[in-house]
Protein backbone atom coordinates (compact mmCIF):
# COMPACT_ATOMS: atom_id res chain seq x y z
CA UNK A 1 0.00 0.00 0.00
CA UNK A 2 2.71 2.41 1.08
CA UNK A 3 4.68 1.30 -1.64
CA UNK A 4 2.05 1.99 -4.11
CA UNK A 5 1.87 5.80 -2.72
CA UNK A 6 5.26 6.10 -3.12
CA UNK A 7 5.50 4.98 -6.20
CA UNK A 8 2.49 8.05 -7.70
CA UNK A 9 4.05 10.08 -5.52
CA UNK A 10 7.69 9.80 -7.55
CA UNK A 11 5.61 9.78 -11.07
CA UNK A 12 4.23 13.35 -10.03
CA UNK A 13 7.16 14.62 -9.52
CA UNK A 14 9.00 13.31 -12.34
CA UNK A 15 5.58 14.82 -14.46
CA UNK A 16 6.25 17.69 -13.05
CA UNK A 17 9.66 18.27 -13.76
CA UNK A 18 9.10 17.28 -17.40
CA UNK A 19 6.83 19.65 -18.22
CA UNK A 20 8.63 22.61 -16.27
CA UNK A 21 11.45 21.84 -18.47
CA UNK A 22 9.67 21.68 -21.45
CA UNK A 23 7.88 25.05 -20.55
CA UNK A 24 11.95 26.37 -19.80
CA UNK A 25 12.86 24.93 -23.53
CA UNK A 26 10.12 26.85 -24.97
CA UNK A 27 11.28 30.09 -23.57
CA UNK A 28 14.98 29.32 -23.65
CA UNK A 29 16.66 32.46 -26.20
CA UNK A 30 17.51 30.92 -29.29
CA UNK A 31 17.50 34.64 -30.73
CA UNK A 32 17.06 37.93 -29.85
CA UNK A 33 13.18 38.46 -29.57
CA UNK A 34 12.06 41.57 -31.55
CA UNK A 35 10.80 44.60 -30.90
CA UNK A 36 7.29 43.91 -31.20
CA UNK A 37 7.86 41.15 -28.65
CA UNK A 38 9.87 42.79 -26.32
CA UNK A 39 6.79 45.29 -26.36
CA UNK A 40 3.82 42.26 -26.12
CA UNK A 41 6.41 40.89 -23.16
CA UNK A 42 6.14 44.06 -21.28
CA UNK A 43 2.93 44.65 -21.75
CA UNK A 44 1.80 41.09 -20.43
CA UNK A 45 2.78 42.49 -17.33
CA UNK A 46 0.96 45.40 -17.09
CA UNK A 47 -2.78 45.64 -16.44
CA UNK A 48 -5.20 47.70 -18.70
CA UNK A 49 -6.17 50.68 -16.01
CA UNK A 50 -9.80 50.43 -17.53
CA UNK A 51 -10.43 46.89 -18.41
CA UNK A 52 -11.52 44.47 -16.24
CA UNK A 53 -8.72 41.92 -16.06
CA UNK A 54 -6.86 42.11 -18.93
CA UNK A 55 -3.48 42.96 -19.58
CA UNK A 56 -2.34 45.62 -21.92
CA UNK A 57 -1.10 43.43 -24.07
CA UNK A 58 -4.70 41.82 -24.98
CA UNK A 59 -6.80 44.91 -24.22
CA UNK A 60 -7.71 46.81 -27.23
CA UNK A 61 -9.08 49.98 -25.43
CA UNK A 62 -7.87 53.14 -26.28
CA UNK A 63 -5.28 53.24 -22.95
CA UNK A 64 -4.04 50.39 -23.66
CA UNK A 65 -2.79 51.04 -27.27
CA UNK A 66 -1.14 54.65 -25.56
CA UNK A 67 0.38 52.13 -23.32
CA UNK A 68 1.71 49.72 -25.30
CA UNK A 69 2.86 52.92 -28.06
CA UNK A 70 4.66 54.18 -24.45
CA UNK A 71 6.69 50.65 -24.07
CA UNK A 72 7.93 50.75 -27.57
CA UNK A 73 9.40 54.60 -27.13
CA UNK A 74 10.62 53.39 -23.92
CA UNK A 75 12.31 50.20 -25.35
CA UNK A 76 13.74 52.04 -28.14
CA UNK A 77 15.50 54.55 -25.88
CA UNK A 78 17.25 51.17 -24.70
CA UNK A 79 15.05 51.49 -21.45
CA UNK A 80 15.55 48.43 -19.69
CA UNK A 81 11.34 46.17 -18.54
CA UNK A 82 12.23 46.93 -14.95
CA UNK A 83 12.68 50.44 -15.08
CA UNK A 84 9.36 50.86 -17.56
CA UNK A 85 7.72 49.03 -15.22
CA UNK A 86 8.72 51.52 -12.44
CA UNK A 87 7.52 54.09 -14.75
CA UNK A 88 4.18 53.11 -15.14
CA UNK A 89 4.12 52.45 -11.21
CA UNK A 90 4.75 55.51 -11.36
CA UNK A 91 2.03 57.20 -12.91
CA UNK A 92 -0.75 54.43 -12.10
CA UNK A 93 0.24 52.67 -9.05
CA UNK A 94 1.51 49.72 -8.14
CA UNK A 95 -2.06 48.26 -9.03
CA UNK A 96 -0.84 48.53 -12.65
CA UNK A 97 1.70 45.71 -12.20
CA UNK A 98 0.15 42.02 -13.14
CA UNK A 99 3.44 40.90 -10.65
CA UNK A 100 3.06 41.94 -7.06
CA UNK A 101 5.91 44.50 -6.56
CA UNK A 102 7.26 42.67 -3.61
CA UNK A 103 7.25 45.15 -1.02
CA UNK A 104 5.13 46.45 1.25
CA UNK A 105 2.04 44.55 1.68
CA UNK A 106 2.74 43.21 -1.57
CA UNK A 107 5.73 41.25 0.11
CA UNK A 108 2.93 38.82 1.51
CA UNK A 109 2.05 37.22 -1.70
CA UNK A 110 5.36 36.07 -2.31
CA UNK A 111 6.56 35.28 1.42
CA UNK A 112 3.47 33.04 2.27
CA UNK A 113 2.83 30.58 -0.30
CA UNK A 114 6.68 29.50 -0.12
CA UNK A 115 6.48 29.82 4.22
CA UNK A 116 3.44 28.05 3.97
CA UNK A 117 4.83 25.00 1.57
CA UNK A 118 8.04 24.69 3.34
CA UNK A 119 5.67 25.27 6.94
CA UNK A 120 3.44 21.98 4.93
CA UNK A 121 7.06 20.17 4.07
CA UNK A 122 8.38 20.24 7.36
CA UNK A 123 4.83 18.84 8.83
CA UNK A 124 4.91 16.26 6.44
CA UNK A 125 8.41 14.76 7.55
CA UNK A 126 7.74 15.07 10.97
CA UNK A 127 4.63 12.47 10.47
CA UNK A 128 6.11 10.35 8.67
CA UNK A 129 8.70 10.19 11.30
CA UNK A 130 6.30 9.90 14.40
CA UNK A 131 4.43 7.21 12.30
CA UNK A 132 7.74 5.30 11.74
CA UNK A 133 8.91 5.27 15.25
CA UNK A 134 6.13 4.04 17.75
CA UNK A 135 6.40 1.34 15.07
CA UNK A 136 9.13 0.23 16.08
CA UNK A 137 9.10 0.35 19.21
CA UNK A 138 5.37 -1.14 19.13
CA UNK A 139 7.73 -4.56 18.42
CA UNK A 140 9.98 -4.14 21.41
CA UNK A 141 7.80 -4.47 24.62
CA UNK A 142 6.85 -8.07 24.20
CA UNK A 143 2.94 -8.46 25.70
CA UNK A 144 1.87 -4.91 25.81
CA UNK A 145 -1.37 -4.68 23.64
CA UNK A 146 -1.07 -2.87 20.57
CA UNK A 147 -4.75 -1.28 21.11
CA UNK A 148 -2.60 0.87 23.74
CA UNK A 149 -2.62 4.13 22.55
CA UNK A 150 -0.32 6.73 23.81
CA UNK A 151 0.52 5.93 27.77
CA UNK A 152 0.97 9.04 29.51
CA UNK A 153 3.70 9.04 32.49
CA UNK A 154 1.26 10.68 34.69
CA UNK A 155 -1.70 8.08 34.21
CA UNK A 156 0.13 4.80 34.02
CA UNK A 157 3.28 3.45 35.96
CA UNK A 158 5.02 2.01 33.38
CA UNK A 159 8.34 -0.36 33.17
CA UNK A 160 11.96 0.78 31.72
CA UNK A 161 10.47 0.70 28.14
CA UNK A 162 7.99 3.20 28.45
CA UNK A 163 10.06 5.39 30.26
CA UNK A 164 12.43 5.58 27.34
CA UNK A 165 9.64 5.29 25.04
CA UNK A 166 7.09 8.13 26.21
CA UNK A 167 9.44 11.33 26.22
CA UNK A 168 10.75 10.99 22.40
CA UNK A 169 6.86 9.98 21.20
CA UNK A 170 6.18 13.29 23.05
CA UNK A 171 8.17 15.36 21.16
CA UNK A 172 7.08 13.80 17.72
CA UNK A 173 3.78 15.14 18.74
CA UNK A 174 4.53 18.37 19.87
CA UNK A 175 6.53 19.62 16.67
CA UNK A 176 3.11 19.45 14.39
CA UNK A 177 1.10 20.80 16.76
CA UNK A 178 3.55 24.03 17.14
CA UNK A 179 3.88 24.05 13.86
CA UNK A 180 0.71 25.09 12.94
CA UNK A 181 0.46 27.42 15.94
CA UNK A 182 3.87 29.17 14.59
CA UNK A 183 2.70 29.60 11.17
CA UNK A 184 -1.09 30.82 12.59
CA UNK A 185 1.06 33.29 14.80
CA UNK A 186 3.23 34.42 12.18
CA UNK A 187 -0.41 34.79 10.08
CA UNK A 188 -1.70 37.58 12.77
CA UNK A 189 1.25 38.82 13.69
CA UNK A 190 1.63 39.93 9.81
CA UNK A 191 -2.22 40.53 9.46
CA UNK A 192 -1.55 43.23 12.76
CA UNK A 193 1.47 44.56 10.88
CA UNK A 194 -0.49 44.77 7.38
CA UNK A 195 -1.91 48.43 7.99
CA UNK A 196 1.32 49.97 8.28
CA UNK A 197 2.20 47.69 5.16
CA UNK A 198 -0.45 48.56 3.43
CA UNK A 199 0.10 52.41 3.86
CA UNK A 200 3.35 52.40 2.54
CA UNK A 201 2.87 50.54 -0.02
CA UNK A 202 0.87 52.98 -1.22
CA UNK A 203 2.73 56.25 -0.10
CA UNK A 204 5.34 57.77 -3.27
CA UNK A 205 8.21 57.80 -0.84
CA UNK A 206 7.77 53.93 -0.65
CA UNK A 207 7.51 53.55 -4.51
CA UNK A 208 10.35 55.99 -4.87
CA UNK A 209 12.23 52.79 -3.58
CA UNK A 210 11.16 51.13 -6.33
CA UNK A 211 13.58 53.43 -8.48
CA UNK A 212 11.30 55.13 -10.79
CA UNK A 213 11.76 58.83 -11.65
CA UNK A 214 10.24 61.19 -9.36
CA UNK A 215 10.02 64.44 -8.17
CA UNK A 216 10.55 65.98 -5.36
CA UNK A 217 8.32 64.99 -2.26
CA UNK A 218 5.72 67.10 -1.10
CA UNK A 219 4.31 67.76 2.21
CA UNK A 220 1.49 64.81 1.77
CA UNK A 221 3.79 62.59 0.91
CA UNK A 222 5.11 62.63 4.20
CA UNK A 223 4.13 60.16 6.90
CA UNK A 224 3.78 61.78 9.74
CA UNK A 225 -0.07 64.03 9.27
CA UNK A 226 0.20 67.27 9.21
CA UNK A 227 -2.42 70.24 8.32
CA UNK A 228 -1.89 70.10 4.49
CA UNK A 229 -2.20 66.63 4.22
CA UNK A 230 -5.63 66.32 5.94
CA UNK A 231 -6.55 69.06 4.00
CA UNK A 232 -5.34 67.24 0.38
CA UNK A 233 -7.13 63.95 2.46
CA UNK A 234 -10.12 65.86 2.97
CA UNK A 235 -9.82 67.31 -1.00
CA UNK A 236 -9.56 63.78 -2.33
CA UNK A 237 -12.96 62.39 0.08
CA UNK A 238 -14.72 65.28 -0.93
CA UNK A 239 -13.90 64.68 -4.92
CA UNK A 240 -15.39 61.42 -3.97
CA UNK A 241 -18.60 62.72 -2.63
CA UNK A 242 -17.63 61.61 1.19
CA UNK A 243 -18.59 64.29 2.87
CA UNK A 244 -18.55 63.29 6.08
CA UNK A 245 -14.96 61.39 5.96
CA UNK A 246 -14.08 65.28 4.14
CA UNK A 247 -15.25 66.84 6.90
CA UNK A 248 -13.86 64.81 9.80
CA UNK A 249 -10.15 65.50 7.94
CA UNK A 250 -10.72 69.23 7.47
CA UNK A 251 -11.01 69.73 11.45
CA UNK A 252 -8.25 67.70 11.95
CA UNK A 253 -6.31 70.34 9.42
CA UNK A 254 -7.93 72.98 11.72
CA UNK A 255 -6.70 71.77 14.79
CA UNK A 256 -3.28 71.51 13.42
CA UNK A 257 -3.71 75.10 12.13
CA UNK A 258 -6.48 76.57 13.41
CA UNK A 259 -6.59 79.92 11.32
CA UNK A 260 -6.43 78.50 7.98
CA UNK A 261 -9.21 80.31 5.98
CA UNK A 262 -8.97 78.35 2.92
CA UNK A 263 -9.55 74.82 5.15
CA UNK A 264 -12.61 76.24 7.06
CA UNK A 265 -13.79 77.21 3.83
CA UNK A 266 -13.56 73.41 2.55
CA UNK A 267 -15.14 72.70 6.18
CA UNK A 268 -18.50 74.69 5.40
CA UNK A 269 -18.81 73.70 2.37
CA UNK A 270 -18.53 69.68 3.79
CA UNK A 271 -20.46 70.20 6.39
CA UNK A 272 -23.32 71.99 4.20
CA UNK A 273 -23.07 68.99 1.92
CA UNK A 274 -23.13 66.31 4.67
CA UNK A 275 -26.07 68.07 5.54
CA UNK A 276 -25.01 69.80 8.90
CA UNK A 277 -26.33 73.18 8.09
CA UNK A 278 -26.42 74.19 12.16
CA UNK A 279 -22.63 73.16 12.57
CA UNK A 280 -21.72 74.91 9.00
CA UNK A 281 -22.99 77.96 10.09
CA UNK A 282 -20.47 79.54 12.64
CA UNK A 283 -17.49 77.54 10.29
CA UNK A 284 -18.90 79.56 7.58
CA UNK A 285 -18.53 82.79 9.47
CA UNK A 286 -15.14 82.57 10.76
CA UNK A 287 -14.15 81.89 6.95
CA UNK A 288 -15.50 84.66 5.96
CA UNK A 289 -14.52 86.89 8.99
CA UNK A 290 -11.55 89.29 7.10
CA UNK A 291 -11.63 87.59 4.27
CA UNK A 292 -14.05 89.06 2.08
CA UNK A 293 -13.53 87.02 -1.20
CA UNK A 294 -16.13 85.24 -3.18
CA UNK A 295 -15.83 81.93 -2.47
CA UNK A 296 -16.37 82.98 1.47
CA UNK A 297 -19.38 85.11 0.90
CA UNK A 298 -20.96 82.37 -1.39
CA UNK A 299 -20.29 79.96 1.54
CA UNK A 300 -21.22 82.18 4.00
CA UNK A 301 -24.54 82.58 2.14
CA UNK A 302 -25.44 79.33 1.21
CA UNK A 303 -24.83 78.32 4.82
CA UNK A 304 -27.11 81.23 6.25
CA UNK A 305 -29.92 79.78 3.66
CA UNK A 306 -29.42 75.87 4.99
CA UNK A 307 -30.37 77.41 8.14
CA UNK A 308 -33.31 79.84 6.68
CA UNK A 309 -31.85 83.12 8.04
CA UNK A 310 -33.03 86.60 7.04
CA UNK A 311 -29.92 87.33 5.67
CA UNK A 312 -28.61 84.23 3.31
CA UNK A 313 -30.67 86.24 0.16
CA UNK A 314 -28.37 89.89 0.76
CA UNK A 315 -25.14 87.53 1.33
CA UNK A 316 -26.28 85.75 -2.04
CA UNK A 317 -26.65 88.86 -3.97
CA UNK A 318 -23.53 89.85 -2.73
CA UNK A 319 -21.74 87.12 -4.21
CA UNK A 320 -23.45 88.05 -7.55
CA UNK A 321 -22.14 91.45 -7.10
CA UNK A 322 -18.66 90.23 -6.15
CA UNK A 323 -18.27 87.60 -8.86
CA UNK A 324 -20.77 87.41 -11.90
CA UNK A 325 -18.95 85.23 -13.95
CA UNK A 326 -17.97 82.89 -10.92
CA UNK A 327 -18.92 79.07 -12.08
CA UNK A 328 -21.15 78.90 -9.43
CA UNK A 329 -22.87 81.92 -10.10
CA UNK A 330 -25.73 80.51 -12.45
CA UNK A 331 -26.82 78.16 -9.77
CA UNK A 332 -27.00 80.73 -6.73
CA UNK A 333 -29.17 82.84 -9.60
CA UNK A 334 -31.71 80.11 -9.96
CA UNK A 335 -31.61 79.48 -6.24
CA UNK A 336 -32.37 83.60 -5.80
CA UNK A 337 -35.29 83.11 -8.18
CA UNK A 338 -36.24 80.41 -6.97
CA UNK A 339 -36.79 82.17 -3.48
CA UNK A 340 -38.88 84.79 -4.61
CA UNK B 1 -4.63 7.57 30.13
CA UNK B 2 -7.70 9.22 29.72
CA UNK B 3 -6.26 12.55 30.94
CA UNK B 4 -3.45 12.16 28.72
CA UNK B 5 -6.24 11.38 26.12
CA UNK B 6 -7.48 14.71 27.25
CA UNK B 7 -4.28 16.41 27.25
CA UNK B 8 -4.21 15.56 23.81
CA UNK B 9 -7.61 16.53 22.64
CA UNK B 10 -6.76 19.78 24.39
CA UNK B 11 -3.30 20.27 21.98
CA UNK B 12 -5.72 18.91 19.19
CA UNK B 13 -8.15 21.55 19.41
CA UNK B 14 -5.57 24.46 19.73
CA UNK B 15 -4.40 23.53 16.61
CA UNK B 16 -7.14 23.35 14.84
CA UNK B 17 -7.72 26.94 16.74
CA UNK B 18 -4.88 28.18 15.32
CA UNK B 19 -5.66 26.84 11.91
CA UNK B 20 -8.97 28.30 12.07
CA UNK B 21 -7.94 31.62 13.04
CA UNK B 22 -5.09 31.70 10.56
CA UNK B 23 -7.97 30.70 7.49
CA UNK B 24 -10.15 33.93 9.12
CA UNK B 25 -6.89 36.47 8.71
CA UNK B 26 -6.45 35.24 5.25
CA UNK B 27 -10.19 35.97 4.70
CA UNK B 28 -9.87 39.11 5.86
CA UNK B 29 -7.13 40.38 4.20
CA UNK B 30 -8.48 39.06 1.10
CA UNK B 31 -11.92 40.71 1.65
CA UNK B 32 -9.95 44.37 3.13
CA UNK B 33 -8.54 43.90 -0.53
CA UNK B 34 -11.02 43.05 -2.56
CA UNK B 35 -12.90 46.12 -0.51
CA UNK B 36 -10.02 48.75 -0.70
CA UNK B 37 -8.66 47.96 -4.34
CA UNK B 38 -10.67 50.12 -6.11
CA UNK B 39 -10.69 53.13 -4.21
CA UNK B 40 -6.90 53.13 -4.43
CA UNK B 41 -7.27 53.00 -8.35
CA UNK B 42 -9.30 56.18 -8.54
CA UNK B 43 -6.63 58.61 -7.35
CA UNK B 44 -4.04 59.99 -9.30
CA UNK B 45 0.19 59.27 -8.20
CA UNK B 46 0.76 62.04 -10.12
CA UNK B 47 -1.05 64.36 -7.09
CA UNK B 48 1.18 66.25 -5.29
CA UNK B 49 4.39 65.56 -7.84
CA UNK B 50 6.19 67.76 -10.29
CA UNK B 51 3.70 67.66 -13.58
CA UNK B 52 5.32 65.44 -16.19
CA UNK B 53 6.54 66.80 -19.45
CA UNK B 54 4.56 68.07 -21.91
CA UNK B 55 6.69 69.58 -25.14
CA UNK B 56 5.29 69.15 -28.14
CA UNK B 57 3.65 69.85 -31.79
CA UNK B 58 0.57 71.93 -31.29
CA UNK B 59 -2.62 71.77 -33.52
CA UNK B 60 -1.68 75.21 -34.95
CA UNK B 61 1.59 73.32 -36.27
CA UNK B 62 3.90 75.53 -33.53
CA UNK B 63 5.77 73.81 -30.83
CA UNK B 64 4.29 74.14 -27.11
CA UNK B 65 6.30 73.36 -23.65
CA UNK B 66 4.06 73.37 -20.43
CA UNK B 67 7.30 74.48 -18.55
CA UNK B 68 6.89 78.12 -20.33
CA UNK B 69 3.76 78.19 -18.18
CA UNK B 70 5.64 78.34 -15.07
CA UNK B 71 4.10 80.77 -12.56
CA UNK B 72 0.27 80.12 -13.88
CA UNK B 73 -1.99 78.09 -12.65
CA UNK B 74 -2.93 75.48 -15.68
CA UNK B 75 -5.52 72.78 -16.17
CA UNK B 76 -3.89 70.24 -18.19
CA UNK B 77 -6.83 68.60 -20.23
CA UNK B 78 -7.02 65.71 -21.95
CA UNK B 79 -9.32 65.12 -24.46
CA UNK B 80 -10.23 64.32 -28.23
CA UNK B 81 -12.51 65.27 -30.39
CA UNK B 82 -14.56 61.86 -31.41
CA UNK B 83 -14.58 61.97 -27.14
CA UNK B 84 -18.63 62.62 -27.03
CA UNK B 85 -18.11 63.56 -22.89
CA UNK B 86 -15.00 65.80 -23.92
CA UNK B 87 -17.35 67.89 -26.63
CA UNK B 88 -20.00 68.77 -23.89
CA UNK B 89 -17.01 69.72 -21.45
CA UNK B 90 -14.83 71.78 -23.56
CA UNK B 91 -17.14 74.55 -23.89
CA UNK B 92 -17.10 75.42 -20.19
CA UNK B 93 -13.31 74.97 -20.14
CA UNK B 94 -13.30 77.71 -23.36
CA UNK B 95 -15.30 80.09 -20.86
CA UNK B 96 -13.45 79.29 -17.48
CA UNK B 97 -10.02 80.25 -19.43
CA UNK B 98 -11.58 83.67 -20.24
CA UNK B 99 -13.30 83.92 -17.43
CA UNK B 100 -10.07 83.63 -15.24
CA UNK B 101 -6.95 84.83 -17.45
CA UNK B 102 -6.63 87.59 -15.77
CA UNK B 103 -6.07 85.82 -12.85
CA UNK B 104 -3.19 83.84 -14.10
CA UNK B 105 -5.19 80.99 -15.46
CA UNK B 106 -3.85 78.99 -18.74
CA UNK B 107 -5.48 75.84 -19.92
CA UNK B 108 -3.20 73.36 -22.05
CA UNK B 109 -4.34 70.13 -23.65
CA UNK B 110 -3.46 66.47 -24.81
CA UNK B 111 -5.60 66.10 -27.79
CA UNK B 112 -5.09 62.33 -27.91
CA UNK B 113 -5.14 59.51 -30.72
CA UNK B 114 -7.25 62.11 -32.82
CA UNK B 115 -6.65 63.75 -36.04
CA UNK B 116 -5.75 67.12 -36.69
CA UNK B 117 -8.03 68.46 -38.80
CA UNK B 118 -11.43 66.87 -36.81
CA UNK B 119 -9.68 68.22 -34.05
CA UNK B 120 -9.16 72.16 -35.23
CA UNK B 121 -12.39 71.98 -36.38
CA UNK B 122 -14.14 71.28 -33.62
CA UNK B 123 -12.27 73.84 -31.89
CA UNK B 124 -13.38 76.38 -34.15
CA UNK B 125 -17.48 75.08 -33.95
CA UNK B 126 -17.19 75.56 -29.86
CA UNK B 127 -15.29 78.87 -29.87
CA UNK B 128 -12.23 77.16 -28.38
CA UNK B 129 -10.02 78.03 -31.21
CA UNK B 130 -7.35 79.20 -28.77
CA UNK B 131 -6.73 75.97 -27.28
CA UNK B 132 -4.59 74.94 -30.77
CA UNK B 133 -1.92 76.64 -30.01
CA UNK B 134 -1.60 74.97 -26.94
CA UNK B 135 -3.10 71.90 -27.98
CA UNK B 136 -0.09 69.07 -28.33
CA UNK B 137 -0.94 66.52 -30.50
CA UNK B 138 -0.57 63.05 -29.05
CA UNK B 139 -1.65 60.81 -32.17
CA UNK B 140 -0.40 57.49 -30.13
CA UNK B 141 -1.72 58.67 -27.17
CA UNK B 142 1.55 58.35 -25.16
CA UNK B 143 1.13 61.95 -23.45
CA UNK B 144 -2.08 60.96 -21.94
CA UNK B 145 -0.44 57.77 -20.69
CA UNK B 146 3.03 60.03 -19.06
CA UNK B 147 0.34 61.85 -17.51
CA UNK B 148 -1.47 58.58 -16.14
CA UNK B 149 -4.64 59.00 -18.06
CA UNK B 150 -7.04 55.94 -18.08
CA UNK B 151 -9.72 57.86 -20.85
CA UNK B 152 -10.52 61.13 -21.76
CA UNK B 153 -11.73 63.22 -20.54
CA UNK B 154 -9.07 63.82 -17.91
CA UNK B 155 -8.21 66.92 -16.18
CA UNK B 156 -5.06 67.70 -13.96
CA UNK B 157 -4.92 70.87 -12.08
CA UNK B 158 -0.91 72.22 -11.96
CA UNK B 159 -0.24 74.93 -9.62
CA UNK B 160 2.36 77.78 -10.48
CA UNK B 161 5.33 76.15 -9.69
CA UNK B 162 4.18 72.80 -11.45
CA UNK B 163 3.12 70.84 -9.30
CA UNK B 164 0.24 68.82 -10.09
CA UNK B 165 -2.37 69.64 -7.09
CA UNK B 166 -6.20 67.49 -8.17
CA UNK B 167 -7.15 65.23 -11.05
CA UNK B 168 -10.73 64.81 -12.64
CA UNK B 169 -11.81 61.61 -14.48
CA UNK B 170 -14.41 62.59 -16.26
CA UNK B 171 -16.11 65.93 -17.58
CA UNK B 172 -14.98 69.01 -15.57
CA UNK B 173 -18.14 70.83 -13.88
CA UNK B 174 -18.36 74.04 -12.34
CA UNK B 175 -18.51 72.41 -8.86
CA UNK B 176 -15.46 70.97 -9.25
CA UNK B 177 -13.81 74.02 -10.56
CA UNK B 178 -15.38 76.20 -7.68
CA UNK B 179 -13.50 73.63 -5.67
CA UNK B 180 -10.40 73.31 -6.57
CA UNK B 181 -9.55 75.61 -9.43
CA UNK B 182 -10.80 79.38 -7.82
CA UNK B 183 -9.07 78.26 -4.29
CA UNK B 184 -5.63 78.34 -6.11
CA UNK B 185 -6.36 81.83 -8.36
CA UNK B 186 -7.29 83.81 -4.81
CA UNK B 187 -4.34 82.58 -3.01
CA UNK B 188 -2.00 83.55 -5.54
Amino acid sequence: MRRRGTAVAALLILASLVFAGVALAQRAPGRPPSLDQRVTDVAAGLRCPSCQGESVADSQSEVAKGMRAQIRSQLRSGRSPDQIRSWFASRYGDSVLMTPSGHGIDALLWVLPAGLFLAGLAGIALMVRRRRRPAAARVEPAGEPESQPEPEPETEPAGDHGKHDRPARRRDTDPVIRIATVTAVVLVVLAVAVPGLWRSSGTPASSAASGAPRAEPTPAASTSMNAQSWLQLGLVLENKGSYEDASRAYRNSLQLDPGDKQVQLRLAFALLRADHPKQALPVARAAAEHNHTPNAVLILGLAQRANGQPGATRTLREFLRMAPDHPAAPQVRRLLKGSR
Amino acid sequence: MRLGRIELGRRRLWAAGAVLAAVGVLAALLGYGLHTGPTQRAESMLVGRAAPRLTGRTLDGSTFRLDSLRGHVTLVNVWASWCAPCQSEMPLLAKTARTYRSAGLRVATIDTRDGVGQARDFLRKVGAERFASTSVRDPDGAFAVAWGATGAPETYLVDAQGVVRARRIGVVTPRWLAAHLVPMLETR
